[in-house]
């Protein structure tokens, strides 16, 4: 389905766009945890397009993977790699193709626990919702 | 509990979406700046705007140090709700674990509501001695910006 921004003051969608946020509030650095490292959970009512970012500090050493799922489906996975023991930003990004009406749940989870995050400043994740 | 958004919220289009990019157009690479801010961009919003900021730069190291870049937005909510001043909005962590030159690619994203007025984000370096490690022209490094008005 594709967007009508023919008219300069009224494109054709069903409303406006919506974003949410939702960092990374546990503590420790990092703390010890399980998967998801965060997640959050959005209900549309229509046909939807997100748009999903995320981001977070990890600390070992070697390759260390992690990935966003969308109702437990990958739509973004990054490597991240040192040779010795390091904190290092991972970001992963996506737009999703089109879904209907529905709950998805967008989850950061890591290959490895215990390696991820260090408060609010250095884990979030984001998506913004267009419904058409 | 998900978020419900079936009551459509409070925004909705006034125009249609806009889309701005910034390239790194400093010379040299990396270029020797006068001062750490690597790439800027400034924009008008005549209402209340959801904003979508995704931005890459690398950067040469070339001794085993820690080099963290920032993106801030002036007048733009943080984590803390403040939308007053200048707010860090996401901080790229990096070190350098050897002592051998090397080059790596900085990320930085946001997703958020910005109040209307003029804004402007920016790129940082924030470690002491890492100033003139970043960028090599404009195929590495640039600043995109969504904007839903």
């Amino acid at each position: 389905m594709a967007l009508n921004f023919s008219s300069a003051t009224s494109p054709t969608v069903r409303r406006g766009p919506r974003v949410v946020t939702v960092y990374d509030t546990n503590t420790g650095c990092p703390p010890t945890r399980g998967n998801p490292q965060i997640s959050l959970s959005i209900s549309v009512t229509g046909p939807t397009l997100f748009m999903m970012n995320a981001n977070m500090i990890r600390l070992g050493a070697g390759d260390l993977r992690g990935a966003v799922t969308m109702n437990g489906v990958e739509i973004s996975r990054r490597l991240s790699y040192t040779s010795v023991s390091h904190w290092q930003t991972v970001v992963w990004t996506a737009v999703t193709s089109v879904v209907d009406a529905g709950t998805y749940t967008f989850s950061l989870n890591g290959d490895n626990l215990n390696i991820w995050g260090c408060g609010t400043s250095y884990g979030k994740i984001s998506v913004i919702a267009l419904e058409i | 509990m998900a978020i419900d958004f079936s009551e459509g919220g409070s925004f909705a289009f006034t125009r249609p979406p806009r889309r701005i990019v910034v390239y790194d157009e400093r010379g040299g690479c990396p270029p020797s700046p006068a001062n750490d801010r690597l790439m800027t961009a400034s924009f008008t919003l005549v209402n209340e705007s959801i904003v979508s900021v995704q931005s890459q730069i690398i950067r040469r190291r070339s001794s085993a140090q820690r080099c963290d870049s920032v993106l801030y937005g002036v007048g733009v909510p943080n984590v803390n709700g403040n939308a007053a001043g200048t707010n860090p909005l996401m901080q790229y962590l990096s070190f350098n674990d050897q002592s051998t030159v090397e080059w790596d690619t900085h990320y930085h994203c946001w997703m958020g509501v910005v109040p209307a007025g003029t804004h402007t984000f920016y790129i940082d370096n924030v470690t002491s001695g890492c100033r003139n490690f970043y960028g090599c022209g404009v195929t590495f490094g640039q600043m995109h910006i969504m904007i839903f008005e």
